[in-house]
């Protein structure tokens, strides 16, 4: 099985190397390699910039998984139709998530800028007057939800109308019959079946925003100041720009073990949600 | 209510797909109509900004769409070849064996590649692969040698076992049963792995930008990056080059957009 | 066995791929001396000017095949190369405008020799480290420049051009009351290089061009960033912006957005290097003036930076033929007139005459103007903040830390955070 080998050769070992490396000192300008134990982990504990960016992610991640799922399912619903207007639309719809991060970025960040047409349109109907969507701490953050999320959508609603797809007319048939409500008829007809549904978004939800990174440097580049800066960025950035690779070894490995918690959590806790539904 | 529901979702994908459509309409208009009315349809239709391009005395466009091209291709093909062997070979093993390399597959499935860069590019140099086109393919193939499995695997599920050890008794060896009946089965799972794979490689950004560097050329992701970075942006150039470097995917999801459906759900569904 | 003979087949794969990787790029006849050579691009010096200017050289010794290599952002070019350095990609030869002293610290660039800066006025520049030059000095940016424009100030009634801090500060205030932005600022995501220009400026002014060995202490720990010129300076800075002087757009302009930001007229001063004024067009709109940004204390100081030419590396495999290179390069007359038409970058080269080689140009006035600044005798020249080299240079690593901070102070954290922040960073790196 070469594929095996060439995937331990390339995933598997440097994950290992990835945990030998948090315990040492490196820089790859003076060819450092120092044992220093713990001491990247104590480091980590008093690193502002480390917390900062856990937060972020974290944030960007529930931000993501609510509004994604939320919006997916509404799409879905809304589209399920055999008509052929909704037959285009369902195609078009998952276009966003086939674009680059970077193209994505880039498109949103013309959109945002100042003089953007978010600006123009919310000054013309005077909504909100010259918010600095990207400049502004306070709104940088949302704005790369926003960039996040437009792609995700696109794919959770494609995965529910999936999903709604195999929902059997009979069974549809038998609620409308019951004179259940659409409140009633969602809740007990399609929520329990999108189950599966679910766990595919969510997986892939929580997989995109631990390793975010393109779509942010297009957007912000991580700032103002540091405050948009993600795990994935912070990174690069010790290991690449500051040279202690050692260091951001020890990020990595935290990251791994966070991100790696999270999707399986989430996958047993979603994976045995649908079974009891 | 069949009217209001078309009205409603027609008007939300509106909304929701206006990115595009600016980036599409922008591309063919003068700068300061950019600046002025990005929404709106140009005034005066212009190919300027194409054609800007494709005459860069770098030539960034059309060098950075060779080497994304050469390198998408050999990563689909790797992927193809490496995983459709390895799901048919798990076929084979024991069911404790099966559930300890699916684990690691989802481990490598789940991985922020951010992680593993750095000892990725000291793995390739220590086979002296760091920095060409062959270390990047490689890693690309290692690493989306997960998803292509899981989908094979899928896909493979359908072939009665019956149909499989009847072959060998009839004489068949591996590639022979791999050959005869394995691959027949898998030419969805293959569509639907070229499609998504392919437009992941063709996407990603941050792999060839490290791993690559810039003396083996950019990729169409690190070229877009490189013309935002060094120039007072010109829009215009901007969006054009943005839909250059989406059309490719774009069509092909439009041509196979029935296999990028079926390929996530198989991939994902385990 | 088995195992062996599947490694075989991977073996064969990869010699496969190999090849087919190889082949488009298999012209390589090695008569040639190859030299990678990192330059810059920005608005002012765009692709050809590189693309001429290599030509040049080569026409003249074309035993030399020049690879362009160029970083994607302009503000982080120190960041990529040592990104390619870790990736084992550093070039044989790069233009200089980044923080060099850590390169040198690090080993990773080779000294020039004594006979290769014969040719340049003023052969130290920057400075240097133990005695040797590591990057030529091409040529000198005065980089603590305020440009103003000249309708706001006479609407505002500003009769002359601001000498002290107190001065610039009443002129502020005069074009508030007259509903005019008094100062330009900013640099978005990459570009936060440009948000950290006034800072940077008033950190040379101010804190190291005063007190020499506020550098010394911070290198050899006795010292940190906690430190009351630096507070002022900080303070200086973030005046600025509480008062309401700057534009609010700051912190979503890139560099080329600012630039156009003041050249609109949508703010009275732009603090900036003097190769904003080869930006200016000759018929711009409305009149631009410049004068030096006054120190606090009254001093009359001037931040320059001499230097910014090429630096080679180490490891390159032609040491001898990549300095001879650089020295041509940066000592070519006619990429040095060319360079001082575009970017305001004054020749360090004897063999340059302004009258003469500058005849084919018409030069922007303003370029004059800030000549005549850096030739007014009375000012002390300060070498500009986080650029510095050899003892005198900042704490390697810590550069990127003030680019950050620098829009930290833009969007309203008080100095207090920030000296933290520096504070934090410097006993990281430490």
């Amino acid at each position: 099985m070469p594929g095996l080998i060439l995937f331990g050769l390339l995933i598997m070992l440097p994950i290992l190397l990835t945990i030998v490396y948090s315990f040492f000192k490196i820089s790859f300008l003076t060819n450092q390699f120092d044992y220093v134990g713990f001491k990247n982990f104590l480091k980590l504990l008093h690193k502002k910039d480390f917390y900062n960016s856990l937060q972020i992610v974290l944030t960007l991640t529930i931000i993501a998984v609510i509004f994604s799922n939320l919006i997916g399912i509404i799409f879905a619903k809304l589209f399920n139709k055999n008509n052929k207007i909704f037959i285009v639309l369902r195609v078009l719809i998952f276009t966003p998530f086939i674009l680059s991060p970077i193209v994505v970025g880039y498109t949103f960040s013309s959109i945002l800028t100042d003089k953007g047409i978010l600006n123009q349109f919310l000054n013309f109907f005077s909504i909100t007057h010259d918010i600095s969507w990207l400049g502004d701490s306070k709104y940088a953050l949302i704005s790369i939800s926003i960039a996040l999320c437009w792609q995700l959508v696109a794919f959770c609603t494609v995965i529910y109308l999936a999903c709604l797809k195999n929902i059997p007319s009979e069974l549809e048939d038998a609620v409308n019959i019951d004179g259940a409500n659409n409140i009633q008829k969602f809740r007990y007809l399609d929520w329990p079946l999108l189950a599966p549904a679910l766990t595919i978004n969510t997986v892939v939800i929580l997989i995109s925003s631990f390793k975010l990174y393109d779509r942010v440097l297009a957007l912000t580049g991580g700032g103002p100041g540091r405050s948009t800066e993600t795990i994935s960025m912070l990174i690069i950035r010790t290991a690449f720009n500051e040279n202690r690779v050692g260091f951001a070894s020890s990020m990595s490995l935290i990251l791994l073990i966070l991100s790696g918690i999270t999707t399986f959590v989430a996958l047993i806790y979603l994976g045995k949600r649908e079974v009891t539904i | 209510m069949s009217y209001k529901r078309i009205i409603i979702s027609v008007l939300l994908s509106m909304i929701f797909l206006f990115p595009l459509y600016m980036i599409f309409i922008n591309s063919f208009k003068f700068e300061l109509d950019i600046i002025n009315n990005p929404a709106a349809l140009p005034d005066i239709y212009t190919f300027k900004n194409y054609l800007n391009i494709f005459s860069r005395s770098d030539q960034l466009f059309t060098k950075s769409l060779l080497n994304s091209v050469l390198f998408t291709s050999l990563s689909i093909i790797f992927v193809l070849i490496l995983s459709s062997t390895l799901a048919f070979s798990m076929y084979f093993l024991s069911n404790r064996v099966q559930n300890i390399i699916f684990i690691f597959l989802l481990l490598g499935l789940i991985l922020p590649t951010p992680i593993i860069l750095i000892p990725v590019f000291t793995i390739l140099k220590f086979f002296k692969l760091n920095n060409t086109v062959v270390g990047l393919v490689l890693f690309f193939s290692a690493y989306y040698l997960p998803f292509g499995t899981l989908v094979f695997k899928g896909f493979l599920k359908n072939v009665p076992k019956e149909m499989i050890e009847a072959s060998f008794i009839d004489g068949a060896n591996f590639y022979i049963c791999y050959y005869k009946i394995v691959l027949p089965v898998m030419k969805p799972a293959a569509a639907s792995i070229i499609i998504i794979t392919g437009t992941w490689v063709w996407n990603d950004f941050l792999n060839p930008l490290i791993l690559l560097g810039p003396l083996q050329g950019t990729t169409v992701t690190v070229g877009l990056y490189r013309m935002v970075g060094q120039y007072s942006v010109n829009f215009g150039e901007l969006f054009a080059f943005m839909v250059l470097i989406s059309l490719p995917v774009i069509i092909a999801y439009l041509f196979l957009q029935k296999y990028f459906i079926e390929g996530l759900m198989a991939g994902s569904g385990k | 066995m088995f195992l062996i003979n599947k490694l075989n087949k991977i073996k064969y794969l990869i010699s496969i791929l190999v090849f087919i990787s190889i082949f488009p790029f298999a012209t390589n006849a090695k008569d040639q001396i190859e030299l990678d050579f990192m330059v810059f691009e920005t608005p002012n010096l765009p692709a050809e000017f590189w693309d001429d200017a290599i030509a040049r050289t080569v026409a003249e010794f074309p035993e030399y095949k020049i690879n362009k290599i160029v970083p994607p952002n302009v503000g982080t070019m120190g960041d990529y190369l040592k990104q390619l350095q870790a990736t084992d990609q550093f070039p044989d030869v790069m233009m200089s405008n980044f923080a060099v002293a850590e390169f040198i610290e690090a080993g990773l660039l080779l000294p020039y020799e004594d006979s290769d800066l014969v040719r340049f006025v003023d052969p130290v520049g920057l400075g240097l480290t133990n005695g040797k030059q590591y990057a030529l000095p091409q040529l000198t940016v005065v980089e603590s420049l305020m440009f103003y424009n000249k309708d706001m100030f006479s609407k505002a009634g500003i009769s002359g051009e601001p000498e002290t801090w107190e001065q610039l500060e009443d002129a502020a205030a005069k074009l508030k009351s007259n509903n005019l932005t008094p100062f330009i600022v900013g640099g978005a995501a990459g570009d936060s290089w440009a948000a950290a220009w006034p800072l940077m400026d008033l950190v040379a002014l101010n804190v190291t061009g005063k007190d020499k060995d506020f550098l010394k202490n911070l290198k050899n720990g006795s010292g940190d960033f906690s430190n009351p010129l630096m507070e002022d300076s900080i303070n200086a800075y973030s005046d600025l912006v509480s008062k309401g002087w700057t534009n609010s757009t700051a912190l979503s302009l890139n560099y080329s957005e600012l630039q156009q930001t003041f050249l609109n007229g949508d703010g009275a001063m732009y603090p900036m290097g003097g190769f904003f004024a080869g930006a200016v067009p000759l018929d711009h709109p409305f009149e631009i003036g410049v004068f030096a940004i006054p120190a606090l204390d009254g001093n009359s100081r001037l931040v320059t930076y001499t230097s910014g030419g090429p630096a080679v590396s180490a490891n390159t495999e032609y040491p001898e033929e990549a300095r001879k290179f650089a020295v041509e390069f940066a000592t070519n007359v006619a990429t040095n007139a060319d360079d001082l038409f575009r970017d305001a970058h004054i020749p360090n080269n004897k063999n340059f005459d302004l009258e003469r080689d500058m005849k084919g140009y018409d030069i922007h006035p303003l370029i004059f103007e800030i000549i005549e600044i850096l030739q007014t005798p009375n000012y002390q020249h300060v070498p500009f903040f986080t650029f510095e080299v050899g003892d005198d240079a900042l704490v390697s690593g810590m550069q990127a830390e003030v680019f950050a901070n620098s829009q930290e102070i833009l969007s309203g954290k008080s100095t207090s955070e920030i000296i933290e922040n520096l504070n934090n960073k410097l006993a990281e790196l430490q």
